[in-house]
């Protein structure tokens, strides 16, 4: 056990990269767009997944503040999710690739479903016999059994599931609700149609490629009885498809762009479209003629949900990429005439929703600033707020203000290395850790950084990385003894900072050749439970592992080598014996201090040093204020603040691959 | 290139066309045109004129015979497995507009040496004059041109060099191979290296020069100090003229060293007349007045490079240019057309307005009247410099009737005067004067001007030099072809053009004009061109200079035909899967390289890969544009979703070339062994013409000049890349293809000898076949190709005049 976090993993071709997000402990608005929503007409709940990784559950009956519970686990979009048996049972598809089983109700996972290899996009559920279909960009399609899933313990994890392979990349799905017929659509630009035994041994049948779409296939619907098909696409055209003659039996040209979201009454009269245009019209199939505007989102339309009222569907939820759910009323839309054709002059039903789920901002934009520490944020409202990437919260929110403005104001003139990558594609800052440069970012004070160490951390140099990787690990217990060499203890040091306890941490195993992640997420305070110490000693990387538990950390600081030439230069190039060589970080205080020592003073120096070893530090300091009364250094003519490093010097001054040449220079005062 | 010039310096390319005018101007001219050329040093190119008039007739006779014996086109030696290179040079050759670029841009290099060479002058009075050379690229034009001159030229002499003892009409691309060579080490060796790797190099060199000659040519136009670019231009011209000569070592230069300083001084002294006269003129005969003067210089400019050096012209430019000289007479110069009625006086008065139109837009922009003397040359070149000359001077005479301002009357007269009063001298010298005294005058006054004051503003000089073309003008007008044998004569002419000028002033219409011209022509020298073809010649010089006005309008413009002849853009287009935001990249392209095996995609349907197997051309390309789909580890990260999602990445042909260049990826490093480069040689079939490649269009698009045709290929036969035989097949346009007017072709001359056939260049050899044959060997079914097709060219399906730039 002691030894685990050495490599106990077969490390060999493993890419192992820590993350975190820096969020708020609750996150009560979607954050980014929401790709899925779900009405549970009994609870009256409404169910949103979001890019943002996050499943919200709402309650559809106060409109103050809807917020029920987060369902939070997985690590990417959530694209999809449907709720079985009555609403007990939930599926989510996300694009970290897995399927996960929820306890709707209580809001709690119940399991992971990993066979797929890409990101999951769609999910279909046949309501009568409790099938649910998921496809991907794997191409591949599985049934599942939901009984079968929600029965599934840590010790019985064996699933039955039955998989067919598409040619491409599967966009939309759809299954009748008596499980006979199944749809997929991908990006082949045809709709592969599959009749579906119950549970039939040999998997689905493909019976029918329905072609005649001219790109990709984003939404599908099935009639009851399977008979009928509606397919949207990204031409624009809604086709109903008569499966019974396989063909085409109408198309709908209602909006001007991409058909991304489809739903069609039980009857299946009446079709309701949304998508890139972001309108939602609703169309009658018999009479296209017959065709409503019901509303226009201000950002293109991913999905919309019916909800039933008395007799027949009366209002609609609408997700969108943009944050906001809003639920729109279809009570006054009769079949009418729409009597126009053109498009654009055609005023909606309804310009106010019945309801809205208020969203929040997502980040869209990010600077990291010279510092490496400190991070510029730019929201979906304009907002710019300064994060600080060492304690993982957010500093300042500066409100609406340029951003461009902001990052020029905030430029320091400093260098420090990269040692990390941040990621916005859930909404919120995620800070990415890999192993190649993790720990090169050495610095020598972190007071600028905005954190106050302790005093006997004044002067000493530090690894951002390393110190980072022992805030998000405080509570694993293995970090806080370090293990020396002959396997005694001793205490660890003490930590300069620490991060949010709420911290969502994800250890993501990426196996090179074949792209199967693994991701094991926790949270920061989370570590020291039992179950997730076991785990941690296995997943935590060798690399982390080496400064958490073993202090092992490589104490090789990157070298800076330079010349140090009189100023100005005669023109005789010194012999190649001044080429000097110092740890980048070193300041050029430094390197005054060593002109006015070594070169200045050579002559004198000799007898003087040997003299007085007293008062050695009072020495120093002097020579510290000496030094810098009558020697100044400069690069490329430029002179130098006594305060930068040489790293700094030779990124913002210097600007040169080849070694960086230093002048002195002597002040007469 | 020099044993060339010494064999064959006539242009006899013209001949078949030509060859009547030519005759009758002979007849006229030949006494006169002789003696000049004598007296200024015997060009030999004036001999070689003189020669040609009785060629000509043979080669009426000959031509059957000839045919039997070698094919009438040029062809390369080999000098140690260069068929790479060979193959290469005969498609350029054959390249519908690179002859006339490669003209323009040669020009172009001969007058920024004359402006180097001006601006030194200027600066220190000392002669040092650093030639262009020392850049490699710019080299590369010159050896280059040089050798489709030679080409051309011994096309020209087939008749006297095809016996049947003869077996090729090889030129050796020696110097050329050499230059290649200086700037890409890659080609050297006697290895055989990649076709198509030769083909873009040496593009990319002409484009270099381009560039270059253009950097260059800006420094020097800021060193000097007056920036009237025209000025400067007609100087260069002049400079250039003399450059050419010491550079060709040739004998035949008029001006003698000594003299050019002198012919300089008084050119400028006669062009700063023509300024002072014209400004207080009204602006229109201003114009006229320059134009004409222009027009004077231009083709004396012409006659005398001409006669030097037989240069190819594009007939796409002339026909743009002819086009432009319509539209700017219609536009420009009401007047003129009033005045004549006759066509002559049209054409007259079209070219008058041609020059009205340099002077106007840019007076004398340096470039555009080399281009324009380049062309004018080249329309002398076919053989009727004489009454070309002749008409010039009409028009200006019938111009300055129209124009009718006693200053320019004067500005004759005194040119006569001024003439004969120099007549001492050189005729060229005399000319200078007496246009010089005409503008001023008095030629002692602006001659003194100039000597006095040599560092005089550059413009002065500018004027100068212009009005020296001008009297070379006069000049060579007064003795056509064959330059001055004695001054004497050409003073002659002039006068009478000049006195016809005078009599007639204002009132006498155009039509007098003319005929008075024509008559001045005949009497001064026995023309046996007739006035029309004069009239024609005139035509074609006036558009020629038109096209290069229109086409060059400031000072430095850079040339690229390199570019508007094989740059394509191409769209890269990224749509996002998740959004479907369409992120566009455009790219430049100059060539397409078709993959011979299509991979087949898994998404490809089934039916497609059922149909057929035999991979075609158009299939091929059109898998080069299908869609690519970044997925699995390679999906694209989209900057409105931020996230990494599937994307379709098509390719769109936005802009397509004139010419466009299929390379066939037949070498692969692919298969086979490690650095083992194998070939495909898998069949291709390859269609003569390809459809709309256009994106925007849909996809049958029928308009027919989306369409391109093949016009040439380059084969390869042999297993490897560093082994095997290139060789390449050429088609020569047949004249309907080319442009409907176009007066004629300059370089090609074998265009003439097998309008549509197909010319096999196999090294030292060329065979001909005609379109049937070909298509047979196309199709396999009758023989084949030598060797597979490697490199296809195919141009646009519209004529080239319309390949605007």
């Amino acid at each position: 056990m002691s030894s685990l976090g050495r490599g106990s993993v077969g490390q060999g071709k493993k890419k192992v990269q820590i993350s975190f997000i820096i969020r708020d402990e609750v996150e009560k608005y979607n954050r980014s767009g929401v790709n899925a929503i779900q009405h549970d007409p009994d609870l009256k709940r409404l169910y949103s997944a979001g890019r943002d990784s996050i499943i919200r559950i709402w309650d559809t009956r106060t409109k103050k503040d809807p917020y029920l519970k987060s369902m939070e686990h997985h690590i990417d979009w959530v694209n999809d999710i449907v709720l079985c048996c009555r609403g007990r049972i939930m599926l989510s598809a996300s694009s970290d690739s897995t399927i996960k089983v929820w306890n709707a109700h209580e809001g709690t996972c119940m399991a992971t479903l990993r066979p797929h290899r890409d990101y999951v996009k769609c999910l279909a559920y046949a309501k009568d016999v409790e099938v649910v279909a998921s496809a991907g960009l794997d191409k591949t399609i599985y049934l599942w059994d939901v009984e079968e899933l929600a029965a599934l313990t840590s010790t019985n994890n064996n699933v039955k599931e039955s998989k067919v392979h598409e040619k491409s990349s599967i966009y939309s799905l759809a299954i009748n609700p008596p499980g006979t017929i199944l749809a997929c659509g991908s990006t082949e630009k045809a709709v592969g149609v599959y009749s579906v035994g119950v549970m039939d041994t040999r998997g689905p049948q493909d019976i029918m490629r329905l072609k005649g779409h001219t790109d990709n296939v984003r939404a599908l619907v099935l009639n009851r009885d399977g008979t009928q098909c509606l397919s949207g696409s990204s031409d624009g055209t809604i086709r109903l498809w008569s499966l019974g003659q396989q063909r085409c039996v109408a198309t709908y040209r209602v909006h001007d762009d991409s058909v991304w979201a489809l739903q069609a009454n039980e009857s299946f009269t009446t079709v309701y479209s949304g998508g890139r245009d972001r309108r939602v019209w609703a169309t009658d199939l018999l009479n296209p003629d017959y065709r409503t505007l019901i509303c226009e989102e201000k950002s293109p339309i991913l999905k919309l949900e019916l909800v039933k009222g008395d007799t027949d569907y009366d209002s609609m939820w609408v997700a969108t990429t943009d944050s906001t759910i809003k639920n729109w009323s279809l009570k006054n839309i009769q079949k009418r005439l729409s009597g126009e054709y053109d498009n654009e002059n055609i005023k909606p039903v309804y310009t106010q929703p019945n309801s809205t789920i208020k969203g929040g901002s997502s980040i869209r934009q990010y600077h990291v600033l010279n510092d490496k520490c400190h991070i510029l944020t730019k929201d979906t409202e304009n907002n710019v707020a300064l994060w600080n990437v060492l304690s993982a919260r957010l500093i300042e929110n500066l409100g609406k203000v340029s951003f461009e403005e902001e990052i020029k104001k905030r430029f320091k003139m400093v260098h420090v290395p990269h040692w990390f990558t941040v990621d916005l594609k859930i909404g919120l800052l995620t800070i990415h850790l890999d192993e190649s440069d993790v720990f090169s970012a050495w610095v020598s004070s972190i007071r600028d950084l905005g954190i106050n160490p302790p005093s006997e951390w004044e002067d000493c140099k530090i690894n951002l990385g390393q110190q980072l990787l022992r805030a998000l690990f405080e509570h694993w217990p293995k970090s806080h003894m370090y293990e020396n060499q002959d396997g005694m203890r001793e205490m660890a040091d003490p930590l300069l900072f620490s991060v949010p306890e709420h911290t969502p941490i994800l250890i993501n195993t990426c196996d090179d050749g074949h792209g199967r992640a693994h991701f094991h997420p926790f949270l920061c305070r989370d570590a020291d439970k039992e179950t997730q110490q076991k785990c941690l000693n296995e997943e935590v990387p060798s690399w982390a592992a080496e400064v958490l538990a073993h202090k092992n950390m490589s104490q090789t600081v990157t070298k800076i080598a330079f010349f140090l030439l009189q100023y100005p230069n005669s023109g005789i190039k010194t012999a190649p014996k001044d080429r000097l060589s110092a740890s980048d970080m070193i300041q050029v205080r430094k390197v005054i201090e060593h002109v006015y020592e070594k070169v200045l003073r050579q002559g004198v120096e000799n007898g003087h040093q040997s003299g007085e070893s007293g008062d050695h530090e009072k020495e120093a300091q002097d020579i510290s204020k000496l030094a810098a009364e009558k020697v100044e250094l400069l690069c490329n003519d430029q002179v130098l603040d006594a305060n930068m490093d040489l790293r700094t010097v030779k990124h913002f001054i210097w600007k040169q691959s080849g070694d960086l040449t230093l002048h002195y220079r002597l002040l007469n005062r | 290139m020099v044993i060339a010039d010494a064999e064959s310096p006539g242009p006899l390319k013209k001949r078949p066309r030509l060859s009547l005018k030519v005759q009758k101007n002979n007849e006229s001219k030949d006494v006169k045109v002789g003696k000049e050329e004598t007296d200024q040093g015997g060009e030999k190119g004036k001999e070689v004129f003189e020669e040609e008039n009785d060629v000509i007739e043979r080669d009426l006779n000959k031509e059957e015979n000839s045919k039997s014996v070698v094919p009438a086109a040029a062809s390369l030696e080999n000098l140690g497995n260069t068929c790479f290179l060979n193959s290469v040079l005969q498609v350029l050759r054959y390249t519908p507009g690179f002859l006339p670029g490669l003209e323009l841009l040669y020009q172009e290099i001969i007058q920024v040496e004359k402006l180097r060479k001006q601006d030194v002058l200027n600066k220190e009075d000392a002669g040092v004059f650093e030639p262009l050379e020392s850049n490699k690229s710019i080299h590369l034009v010159k050896d280059l041109y040089r050798l489709y001159k030679n080409m051309e030229q011994r096309e020209e002499n087939h008749e006297e060099k095809a016996t049947s003892d003869v077996m090729s009409m090889a030129v050796k691309p020696q110097k050329l191979l050499n230059i290649i060579r200086e700037l890409n080490p890659m080609f050297e060796g006697y290895l055989q290296h990649d076709a198509q790797e030769l083909l873009r190099c040496v593009l990319s060199y002409l484009q270099d020069s381009e560039k270059d000659l253009f950097n260059i040519k800006k420094n020097v136009l800021e060193k000097l100090p007056n920036k009237e670019v025209p000025k400067n231009v007609i100087m260069d011209r002049f400079l250039s003229k003399c450059a050419r000569l010491k550079s060709e070592n040739q004998p035949q230069n008029v001006f003698h060293q000594p003299d050019i300083l002198d012919q300089i001084e008084q050119s400028e002294a006669a062009k700063t007349s023509i300024t002072q006269t014209t400004t207080p003129v009204e602006a229109d005969t201003a114009c006229l007045a320059q134009e004409e003067v222009f027009k004077m210089e231009n083709v004396p400019n012409s006659k005398l490079r001409t006669t030097r050096t037989p240069r190819g012209k594009k007939q796409s430019e002339e026909q743009k240019s002819n086009q432009k000289t319509k539209q700017a007479l219609k536009q420009n110069t009401p007047r003129s057309r009033k005045g004549c009625d006759e066509p002559d006086g049209t054409t007259e008065s079209k070219g008058v307005e041609c020059n009205g139109r340099r002077k106007n837009t840019e007076t004398g922009t340096s470039e555009v009247s080399d281009s324009g003397t380049g062309e004018e040359k080249m329309e002398t070149d076919c053989g009727d410099n004489k009454t070309v000359n002749g008409k010039v001077n009409g028009e200006s005479g019938k111009k300055d009737k129209n124009g009718k301002q006693q200053t320019i009357l004067g500005m004759f007269q005194n040119q006569k005067a001024g003439k004969r009063l120099g007549m001492s001298r050189t005729i060229l010298r005399n000319s200078t004067a007496k246009s010089g005294a005409a503008c001023q005058t008095s030629d002692g006054l602006v001659n003194g001007h100039c000597r006095d004051e040599p560092g005089l503003g550059k413009t002065e000089d500018v004027v100068k030099c212009k009005s020296a073309p001008a009297l070379a003008n006069g000049v060579v007008s007064g003795s056509p072809s064959k330059n001055q044998s004695s001054p004497r004569k050409p003073v002659v002419k002039l006068e009478k053009c000049d006195r016809v000028c005078n009599s007639p002033l204002k009132s006498v219409s155009a039509q007098l004009a003319t005929q008075k011209l024509s008559p001045c022509k005949s009497g001064s020298s026995p023309s046996k061109g007739s006035p029309r073809d004069a009239k024609q010649r005139l035509d074609f010089v006036v558009t020629s200079e038109n096209k290069v006005l229109n086409s060059i309008n400031l000072k430095a413009i850079k040339t690229n035909f390199i570019e508007d002849l094989f740059l394509g853009k191409m769209m890269l287009r990224t749509k996002c899967c998740e959004c479907e935001n369409c992120r566009e990249r455009i790219e430049d392209f100059h060539d397409i390289s078709v993959p011979v095996r299509v991979e087949k995609t898994e998404e490809s349907d089934d039916e497609e890969k059922e149909e057929d197997s035999d991979s075609c051309l158009r299939k091929l390309m059109f898998a080069f544009t299908e869609v690519e789909r970044l997925r699995d580890d390679n999906k694209y990260f989209c900057d409105t979703c931020l996230s990494h999602v599937e994307a379709e990445r098509s390719l769109h042909y936005q802009g397509l070339p004139n010419i466009l260049t299929l390379h066939l990826k037949r070498f692969s490093t692919s298969s086979g062994m490690f650095g083992y480069v194998s070939k495909i040689n898998d069949h291709v079939s390859i269609p003569l013409s390809l459809p709309c490649l256009r994106y925007k269009c849909p996809s049958p698009c029928s308009r027919p000049d989306h369409r391109y045709l093949l016009y040439a290929i380059i084969t390869h036969a042999g297993v490897t890349l560093t082994s095997g035989h290139y060789l390449s097949y050429v088609h020569v346009p047949s004249n309907q293809v080319q442009g409907r007017e176009s007066p004629r072709h300059f370089l090609s001359t074998p265009t003439r000898r097998y309008p549509g056939q197909w010319l096999e260049c196999d090294d030292e050899t060329v065979r001909v076949h005609d379109e049937e044959s070909f298509l047979g060997m196309l199709q396999g079914e009758e023989g084949s190709l030598m060797g597979t097709p490697y490199v296809l060219f195919y141009h646009r399906n519209t004529p080239v005049s319309t390949w605007s730039v």
